[in-house]
């Protein structure tokens, strides 16, 4: 048969079978198998059934998402977010728009220890909607605040997404990490301002909260040392080198864990809790990466993503206009596929059409982070979105996806900026490798 | 069987813990005092395998695959019911076919093979075996489910939505 019929059959299947609520990992990886069936064999193709599976579990690049997924969940049982949120709540509750900037900035704080966007909006679902909405804030807004801030999970360090995508590209994942921070800080930024232009055209929206003494604004802050210490310990160890990015997971994990005893926040129940909740996490990314690899096996065999490359490379547009095509198919994408799924299954087919173009494969990290955070919180399949719906049932996901609607508008504006100025994601990488920066190194003893 | 479940949850959660512990030794272990903890690369792979593949069988008797609803929001009750169960037929099938092929290498590897980690020496089909059987539960429980979803019993839900991204 036609090795291009074939691929096109295999993803329709995979989108029907989605459809019919078939696992994502499952629903690539049946007609992933089917297909290399028709093409080299059923015994072949059976193998790939006895290997991959096992190779994906066992594979060590792997280990950083159960770990740093394990380090989120002990960070969020120690109460760490409620800490980051009461102490945004201090600083600027009584400013108009105050709780959405609390929200915020909590978002940001648990997005430094954490690695996931659903598990930044859930956590502060929890913690910062009931009382935004006791505080007489419009629900769709701040439903729209959190599922926005939740995106920032992925951009600042550390991030699921970048390790799929360090992972499969082979790209520096420290680099990667450090490339998110501007990034994030801008999107943190940007939602701020956001928030107050709702503020200035919608005041009723959002009402202005008690104002909190200086002593108190300063003590709010004093338990967020736990939060500072981790991330410095994560990000400089990756930095000076004395852990590689799959041990600093590892040791952010422990980290967490020692950080939460030592504060008697953490009882044997609650790590018990914390382990599942991260091996429940863990399983379901872990079904999405099989599938993935059983569907790439399936694409190399019909040399689709040869043909997309050369293809997309011959378009008479320029580099920018294939990366605007390759962005918009992402947001036709991520409408109806999840996140994970989307970068296992694109960046292979992605990745070598921008090397191609001459691109920075740390920056364009960055922006494939970008437009994965657009895919979340975008109708219809905007994850985020559908998460908070799930915890404040009362809340619809129209109403929510009205709140959102700003921050979709910020998204864009800073997807627009970071494509124009690549200095805003490469600086920190580049730093790295900057002279002064050995030269710290050496001095502190780490080379 | 909730029972079961949990303690199957806990046992691989620990896995999890051993991994981080395992990391934790080996970084502190060089960097302190320039000695490895023998295998710590093997056994954080091997041990990762195995935590993974029994939390599979956990979330699919919890039913915490990440999955799209974006027909099965629009459809009726009965119709969301019969979606699960294809759904469910569907993700068995893949696991039968896991369980089935794997299971035929590792049997083979458990008579024949004698690859071994690299610095103990102990031989990994075991471990692969204890991976297997994290398959095998997965595919009793997921049969389970489904049996519970085609007759009128009352099928496990999921207690709160995961995703990893």
């Amino acid at each position: 048969m036609d090795r291009d019929l074939v691929a096109l059959l295999g993803f329709v299947l995979m989108f029907v079978l989605m459809l019919l609520r078939v696992p994502i990992g499952v629903a690539m990886a049946i007609p992933g198998v089917i297909g290399f069936g028709i093409l080299t064999g059923v015994a072949p193709a059976l193998k790939l059934l006895a290997t991959t599976p096992l190779s994906v579990v066992t594979d060590y690049n792997f280990s950083v998402i159960p770990m740093f997924v394990l380090m989120g969940t002990l960070c969020a049982t120690a109460g760490m977010s409620r800490e980051l949120y009461a102490a945004g709540n201090a600083w600027f509750g009584h400013l108009r728009g105050g709780l959405s900037l609390a929200s915020i900035a909590a978002c940001g704080g648990f997005a430094a220890i954490n690695g996931s966007s659903v598990a930044t909006a859930a956590t502060m679902s929890s913690v910062a909607l009931p009382e935004m909405r006791r505080a007489g804030y419009d629900a769709g807004h701040a439903a729209g605040v959190i599922a926005a801030g939740g995106t920032l999970g992925i951009m600042i360090p550390p991030s699921v997404i970048f390790l799929l995508y360090g992972i499969l590209t082979e790209t520096d994942i420290t680099k990667l990490f450090f490339a998110g921070v501007i990034p994030g800080l801008l999107g943190m930024a940007m939602y701020a301002v956001t928030v107050q232009l709702i503020g200035w055209r919608h005041p009723q929206m959002m009402p202005r909260g008690a104002r909190h003494s200086w002593p108190e604004r300063w003590t709010s802050l004093q338990p967020l040392w736990a939060v500072l210490v981790l991330f410095l310990f994560v990000l400089g160890g990756m930095y000076t080198g004395v852990f590689t990015a799959t041990e600093a997971a590892g040791m952010g994990a422990m980290g967490a864990l020692l950080i939460g005893v030592l504060r008697g926040r953490l009882t044997p129940p609650e790590i018990m809790r914390a382990l599942v909740e991260a091996l429940r996490t863990t399983a379901s990314i872990m079904v999405i990466a099989i599938g993935a690899y059983l569907f790439g096996y399936f694409l190399t065999i019909t040399q689709f993503t040869q043909k997309t490359v050369e293809a997309l490379t011959a378009l008479p547009i320029g580099a920018y206009g294939v990366l605007a095509v390759i962005l918009v198919g992402y947001f036709i994408l991520g409408a109806i596929m999840d996140e994970l799924a989307m970068i296992l299954l694109t960046v292979p087919i992605v990745f070598p059409v921008m090397m191609k173009l001459g691109f920075d494969p740390v920056w364009f990290g960055v922006i494939i982070v970008m437009a994965v955070t657009l895919g979340m919180i975008c109708p219809p399949v905007g994850i985020n979105v559908f998460v908070i719906n799930s915890i404040q049932r009362d809340i619809s996901l129209v109403r929510i996806y009205k709140g959102v609607m700003p921050f979709i508008a910020s998204d864009i504006i800073r997807l627009v900026i970071l494509c124009a100025f690549p200095a805003i994601s490469l600086a920190l990488p580049r730093a790295m490798d900057a002279p002064w920066a050995e030269i710290i190194k050496r001095v502190l003893g780490f080379t | 069987m909730e029972t079961f479940i949990r303690n199957v949850e806990r046992t691989a959660g620990f896995f999890l813990l051993a991994i981080a512990l395992l990391t934790f030794l080996s970084v502190a272990g060089r960097f302190l005092f320039s000695v490895q903890v023998p295998d710590a690369f093997d056994f954080t792979k091997l041990i990762q395998g195995i935590a993974i593949f029994w939390g599979i069988a956990c979330a699919t008797w919890r039913n915490e695959h990440i999955v799209v609803d974006l027909l099965w929001e629009h459809v009726s009750p009965a119709n969301q019911r019969r979606i699960d169960i294809a759904a469910t037929a569907v993700l068995l099938l893949f696991i039968a076919g896991i369980v089935f092929m794997l299971g035929s290498r590792v049997w083979q590897d458990l008579a024949n093979s004698s690859q071994a980690t690299s610095d103990l020496r102990l031989r990994i089909a075991p471990f692969h075996a204890l991976a297997w059987l994290g398959m095998l539960t997965a595919l009793f429980l997921g049969c389970v489910r489904l049996k519970r979803l085609i007759l009128p019993a009352r099928a496990p839900q999921a207690t709160e939505p995961v995703d990893g991204s």
